[in-house]
C-alpha cells in the first residue's frame, strides 16, 4: 500500500523534471552577449584626451593643411582633441619689426624654439623638426612625427583606450599683479607603476594675422591662428609628479599650484591652460586637459 | 487604455451591485485617503506647492462569488503628495490602474489583470505595493498557479509592469516551482527532518535600440532555494544568478549578477535565535534597463538589518546596495519567565540585535580598463568576498517589561555606524556614528484611559548633531491625542536648532480610522519594509482616513 | 458615464454596510516552517470563533496588542474556545524573524506568514494592527483597526457576544 503511494510520489518528481526541462529550453532563449559589446563601426570614447603637438609656421604655405586637419579631428571627436601649435623654424620668424607690414607678428616663443628649433641655425629643437607641417601625437618624444595624412589613424589608436588619469585644472587671474595661476590635480583612474611628469602650458587662440597658404602664395591677411603655444608654467618638460616607479593606486591625487606673469601682448580672453601627464620612460602622454582662463 | 477601463469597469461594478442585491455575490473593499495642506516654512526649507492642498487616495472593490472573484482599485492623485515618486507629473491624475479577475478551482488558480507575486525571498521576483512609499510594480498580464497535490506548488506568469498610470517598456515572464519532499514522498512524511526545494526562472524582454552597445534583449534570473527544518531548527537559503544585464544601475556593464541569502533560526518557547547572512553582486533587476529610484524593480533584495520603529532609531536606516554588499545579522530574543528574579511578576522580554554590512571585493577586469567601466565586464569578484569598507553597523538591545498591572516600559539602546558616502541619507560626507537611547513608558489610568510617553535621544558628533524627541499619547475609548516635539538641539549651526512640533488626534471605530495632525515634518528617509524614499521637509495639516468594509 | 460610475460607487458604499458577514478569498500563506498552505484550510476553529490578527515584527502597537492578548489568552480560550491566529505581514526582510520573535516573546498563538500581503489585500486591510473576529462559520462579525491600551476588553466582549449567541 505504501509502495503505491511511493510510486505516485515518483510520478510527481517526473512531472517536475519535465517542468525543469521546459525551464532549460526557456533559459536557452536568453541573450548572453559575448565581447565585443560595442556595435560594429562605432567609436566609444572613454574620456582619454589626445594631445596633438603640431609644428607649424606662418610663412609655411603647407601648414594650413595641418590646421584644417586639426579642425576635422576636433569635429569628429568632440572634446577628445587637445591641440598645441608650436611655431618654429626659420619660416616662423617675423620678417620685419614694422607692425604695418605682413609677417611682423612673432608667434614663436622660448618654448616653441626649444621644442621645434629655429630651422637648424642653432638647432632643430627637442623634436628635431626638419619639415612642416608635422605633429607628435600623444607622445612627448622626438622621433615619432607624423605627417598630416597619418594623424587620424594615429588618433584612432588612442581614442578608445581608457585614460589612466583624470586632470582637473582650476585657473585664475589676478589683475592686480597680472599673474595667472592654475591649480592642477591629477587623479589616478587606474592602478599603475610609473615615473610621471606633468606639463602645464599656456596657449592662445583667435589671433588674426597673416598666413601663407598654397592658394595665396603671398598669404591671407585675416587668417585665424589657434592654439598657439605661448609659455609653460612649469618648464618645457614639466615637473615630476611621481618617481621611482612608485605604485599609483586608483584614487591617488597629485595637486600642484602654478602661477606666472602674463605677457601684455596676449589677449587674456583667448588664453587657455593645457595640462598633460606623460610617462618619462616611454614618453607616452597618458592624459591631457584644456580649459580657458576665463569661462566662456 | 486607462480611458477604456474607466468606461468598462463601472458596468462591471453595476453587474456586481445587481448581483449584490440578489444576495449572491459579495463585495468587499477599502478606502484610504491622505490629504495634506502645505504651509511654507523657510526655517526648514518647506515649500508650499502651487495647489496648496494635495491628495493621494485609493479605493479597492472586490467582488466574490463562488470560485470567481474580481477587483479593481481606483487611485486618485490630485496632485501627488510631496516627496512621492512620480510626483513630477507622471503620477498626477485619477484612474483605475489596477483591475483583475480570478478563477480558482481544484488547486488551479487563474488570474487575468494586475497581480502581485513573490518567488521565494524575492531575489528573482517580487511585485508588491507599498502605498506609503508610492511603490506599485504590479504585473498586468496572466498568472496561473497550480497546486496538484499538497506540497507541490507551481506558478507561471507573463505580464507588463505597471509604471504609475502607464506600463514599463519591458515584458516579464516568470516560472516558479516549490516542492515539499516530505509531502510528496509518503515514506518521509513523518520524519522530523523536513526538506523543501524551490526554483524560479524570471526573464524580461526589452528592445535594444542602442546605437553603440549590443544589449541583451532577453535577460533572465534563475534562483534556487532550499529549506531544511529539523525540530526547532530551521535553515533557509536562496541563491540567484542573473545573466548579463547592462543597465543604468550598474553603469551598463556586462557582468552577470548574483545574490545569496541564508538564514537559520532556532526557537523554543521563551527563546529565539536568528543568524543570517547575505551577499549581493550586481543584482538589480528591472524591467526597464534605464529605470532609476524605485521604478520598475522586478526583484527585491531584502536588507538583513533590523527594521527600527522608533523615530530616532530609524533616523539613519540601511538600504540594500544592489551593486554589491555583504552582510550578517544575529539576533536573540529571550523571555525571563514570570516570577523569576529578572522576570518579575509579568516576565521580561529582551531582544539583542547585531548587524554589519561591508562592500564586496572588486578587481579590474584588466590593467587598462578601470573598475566598472561602461560597456565592459565591469569587475571581477570571488563568490562571497568581503571588502574592507564598512557600510553599516548596528548593535541594539531592547528590554520590554511590564512592572505592574498599570505600568510597562520598553527601553532601547542602539549604537550605529554608517558610511554616508554610500548611504546618502543627508548632505553629510563621511562616517556617522551615533548613540541612541529610547524609553517608551505606558501607564494605564483605568480600563478606558491610558497615557504613553516616548523619550528618545540621539547623540552624534557628525551630520546634524544631537536630537531629542518627546512624545505623549493619550488614549481614550475610540480616540487618541498625540503631542510630539522632535528637537535638533545639537545642530552645529545654531539657527538650525529647530523644534519639529506635531499635534495629532484620531478617531477609530471598527475597521475605520481618521487622523488629523498639524506640524512640521523634517526632511529625511522614510522606509517601509526595507524600501526607502526621501521625504521633503514639510509643514502643514495632514488628514488621513481609512476604512475597511 | 462618470455619473453612473459614482452612483455605483456610492450605492456600493451603502449596500455593503448591510452585509454583516464577510469571508475572504483563499490565498496561499506560509507556516513558520515555510510550508505553503491555503488560508481557507488553516483559518478555522471547530471549537468556536477565530480572532485573526494582522501584524508585523516592526509594528509597535501590534506587539503591545499581542502581548496583551497573550496574557489573557489562556482564560479566553477556556471560556469561549476562541483561537487566536496571527498573520504576519513581514516581508522577505523580516519574515525570518517571525518564528524566533514569536517564541522569544513566549506567545502561544498560531502564526502564518503573508510575505507579499496577499491575505492582507484579500481582507482589505489598510493599516496594521487590524483584527477580525470570525464566527465558527468563518464569517467576519467584527473588526477593529489600530490598538490602544485597554482595547482587549472590547475584543473580549465581542468574542463573548458571539459565543453566547451560538449557545
Amino acid at each position: 500500500m505504501n509502495i503505491q503511494k511511493y510510486i505516485s510520489g515518483l510520478k510527481i518528481i517526473g512531472h517536475i523534471s519535465v517542468v525543469f526541462m521546459l525551464l532549460g529550453v526557456l533559459f536557452n532563449a536568453c541573450d548572453e552577449i559575448d565581447e565585443p559589446y560595442i556595435e560594429e563601426d562605432t567609436v566609444v570614447w572613454h574620456g582619454r584626451k589626445i594631445l596633438i603637438m603640431e609644428f607649424t609656421a606662418h610663412r609655411c604655405p603647407n601648414c594650413p593643411e595641418g590646421h584644417e586637419e586639426i579642425e576635422n579631428l576636433q569635429s569628429a571627436f568632440p572634446d577628445a582633441i587637445v591641440p598645441v601649435a608650436v611655431h618654429c623654424g626659420i619660416d616662423a620668424m617675423p620678417v620685419t619689426s614694422d607692425t604695418t607690414e605682413p609677417y611682423h607678428y612673432d608667434f614663436t616663443s622660448d618654448i616653441s624654439i626649444e621644442l621645434g628649433g629655429d630651422g637648424g641655425i642653432t638647432s632643430n629643437g627637442y623634436f628635431n623638426i626638419s619639415s612642416k607641417p608635422t605633429a607628435a601625437i600623444n607622445e612627448f618624444a622626438p622621433g615619432n612625427l607624423f605627417n598630416v595624412q597619418a594623424w587620424r589613424s594615429e588618433v584612432a589608436k588612442y581614442i578608445q583606450t581608457y585614460p589612466e588619469f583624470s586632470i582637473d585644472i582650476d585657473p585664475d587671474y589676478s589683475e592686480q599683479d597680472s599673474l595667472m595661476s592654475a591649480d592642477v590635480s591629477v587623479e589616478a583612474v587606474l592602478d599603475s607603476k610609473r615615473n610621471l611628469h606633468l606639463c602645464v602650458y599656456v596657449v592662445e587662440s583667435n589671433i588674426i594675422e597673416w598666413q601663407k597658404t598654397l592658394e595665396e602664395p603671398d598669404g591671407v591677411e585675416d587668417y585665424e591662428h589657434n592654439h598657439v603655444l605661448r609659455a609653460s608654467m612649469n618648464g618645457v618638460y614639466g615637473d615630476v609628479v611621481s618617481a621611482d616607479n612608485a605604485a599609483i593606486t586608483v584614487g591617488d591625487e597629485f595637486t600642484n599650484s602654478y602661477s606666472m606673469a602674463v605677457d601684455d601682448q596676449w589677449d587674456l580672453q583667448n588664453l587657455h591652460v593645457v595640462a598633460f601627464v606623460y610617462d618619462s620612460d616611454s614618453y607616452e602622454i597618458l592624459q591631457s586637459e584644456e580649459i580657458p582662463l576665463f569661462d566662456q | 487604455m486607462i480611458k477604456i477601463t474607466v468606461k468598462v469597469l463601472p458596468l462591471l461594478m453595476m453587474c456586481a451591485s445587481l448581483q449584490l442585491r440578489a444576495q449572491e455575490g459579495r463585495v468587499t473593499g477599502n478606502f484610504q485617503g491622505d490629504f495634506q495642506y502645505y504651509i511654507s516654512d523657510t526655517t526648514i526649507n518647506a515649500v508650499s506647492p502651487d495647489e496648496r492642498l494635495l491628495m493621494n487616495s485609493y479605493a479597492n472593490f472586490t467582488y466574490h462569488k463562488g470560485n470567481f472573484s474580481a477587483g479593481l482599485r481606483y487611485e486618485g492623485y490630485l496632485n501627488t503628495l510631496a516627496g512621492f515618486p512620480g510626483e513630477v507629473c507622471r503620477n498626477d491624475g485619477v484612474g483605475i490602474p489596477h483591475r483583475w479577475a480570478r478563477f480558482s478551482k481544484n488547486g488551479l488558480e487563474i488570474t487575468a489583470g494586475n497581480f502581485y507575486e513573490q518567488f521565494g525571498n524575492g531575489l528573482s521576483l517580487r511585485t508588491y505595493e507599498e502605498k506609503n512609499l508610492g511603490i506599485d510594480n504590479s504585473l498586468d498580464g496572466v498568472r496561473v498557479k497550480y497546486n496538484p497535490v499538497f506540497g507541490l506548488n507551481i506558478t507561471g506568469l507573463v505580464g507588463k509592469q505597471r509604471y504609475y498610470f502607464d506600463y514599463g517598456p519591458g515584458i516579464v515572464r516568470g516560472f516558479d516551482a516549490e516542492i515539499g519532499i516530505n509531502d510528496v514522498i509518503k515514506p518521509l512524511m513523518d520524519k522530523m527532518l523536513r526538506i523543501r526545494l524551490g526554483g524560479s526562472f524570471v526573464s524580461k524582454y526589452q528592445d535594444d535600440n542602442d546605437p553603440v552597445y549590443v544589449l541583451p534583449e532577453n535577460v533572465a534570473t534563475t534562483a534556487a532555494r532550499l529549506n531544511v527544518n529539523y525540530k526547532l531548527f530551521n535553515l533557509e537559503t536562496e541563491y540567484a544568478y542573473k545573466i548579463n544585464d547592462p543597465s543604468q544601475d550598474n553603469n551598463y556593464i556586462y557582468k552577470p549578477g548574483q545574490a545569496f541569502l541564508a538564514t537559520s533560526t532556532y526557537s523554543q518557547s521563551g527563546l529565539g535565535i536568528l543568524l543570517s547572512t547575505k551577499w549581493v553582486d550586481n543584482m538589480s533587476f528591472r524591467s526597464d534597463r534605464n529605470a532609476v529610484l524605485t521604478d520598475l524593480n522586478i526583484n527585491l533584495l531584502p536588507e538583513i538589518t533590523k527594521n527600527h520603529v522608533y523615530t530616532l532609531a530609524a533616523y539613519y536606516p540601511y538600504a540594500t546596495q544592489p551593486a554589491g554588499e555583504w552582510g550578517i545579522q544575529a539576533e536573540i530574543f529571550y523571555k525571563f519567565k514570570r516570577k523569576t528574579t529578572l522576570g518579575g511578576t509579568y516576565g521580561t522580554q529582551i531582544a539583542l540585535n547585531y548587524a554589519r554590512v561591508h562592500n564586496i571585493d572588486k578587481t579590474q577586469v584588466s590593467d587598462t580598463i578601470p573598475l566598472n567601466a561602461m560597456g565592459t565586464d565591469g569587475y571581477k569578484t570571488q563568490f562571497f568576498s568581503v571588502g574592507e569598507e564598512l557600510y553599516f553597523e548596528d548593535i541594539n538591545v531592547e528590554v520590554s517589561k511590564k512592572w505592574t498591572k498599570k505600568f510597562k516600559s520598553v527601553l532601547t539602546y542602539q549604537h550605529l555606524t554608517l558610511d554616508n558616502n554610500i548611504l546618502l541619507q543627508s548632505e553629510y560626507h563621511g562616517m556617522i556614528k551615533a548613540h541612541i537611547g529610547i524609553a517608551d513608558l505606558t501607564y494605564k489610568l483605568n480600563s478606558d484611559y491610558s497615557i504613553s510617553t516616548e523619550l528618545q535621544g540621539m547623540f552624534t558628533d557628525q551630520d546634524k548633531g544631537n536630537w531629542a524627541l518627546g512624545l505623549i499619547e493619550i488614549n481614550a475609548p475610540n480616540v487618541f491625542f498625540t503631542i510630539m516635539d522632535n528637537w535638533n538641539y545639537g545642530n552645529p549651526e545654531k539657527d538650525q536648532r529647530i523644534h519639529y512640533f506635531t499635534l495629532g488626534m484620531g478617531y477609530v471605530k471598527g475597521g475605520s480610522r481618521i487622523q488629523l495632525s498639524y506640524g512640521k515634518q523634517r526632511q529625511g528617509v522614510m522606509c517601509v519594509g526595507g524600501v526607502c524614499r526621501m521625504v521633503p521637509a514639510s509643514n502643514g495639516v495632514m488628514l488621513s482616513m481609512s476604512s475597511t468594509f | 458615464m462618470k455619473h453612473v460610475f459614482f452612483a455605483v460607487v456610492l450605492g456600493l458604499f451603502f449596500s455593503v454596510n448591510l452585509i454583516q458577514a464577510q469571508s475572504f478569498s483563499n490565498v496561499q500563506l506560509k507556516t513558520l516552517e515555510r510550508q505553503t498552505v491555503q488560508s481557507g484550510d488553516v483559518i478555522q476553529n471547530d471549537e468556536g470563533p477565530v480572532l485573526l490578527c494582522f501584524w508585523a515584527t516592526w509594528c509597535k502597537p501590534c506587539i503591545k496588542e499581542l502581548n496583551a492578548y497573550n496574557e489573557l489568552y489562556p482564560d479566553w480560550e477556556e471560556e469561549t474556545g476562541v483561537k487566536i491566529i496571527l498573520i504576519s505581514t513581514d516581508n522577505a526582510r523580516s519574515m525570518h524573524r517571525v518564528a524566533p520573535f514569536v517564541n522569544g516573546k513566549g506567545w502561544e498563538f498560531d502564526v502564518y506568514i503573508d510575505a507579499n500581503s496577499d491575505l492582507k489585500r484579500a481582507m482589505n486591510v489598510v493599516n496594521i494592527p487590524h483584527t477580525f473576529l470570525l464566527n465558527s462559520e468563518g464569517e467576519v462579525v467584527w473588526q477593529h483597526t489600530s490598538y490602544m491600551e485597554g482595547d482587549e476588553a472590547e475584543v473580549y466582549e465581542q468574542i463573548q457576544a458571539i459565543t453566547v449567541n451560538n449557545e
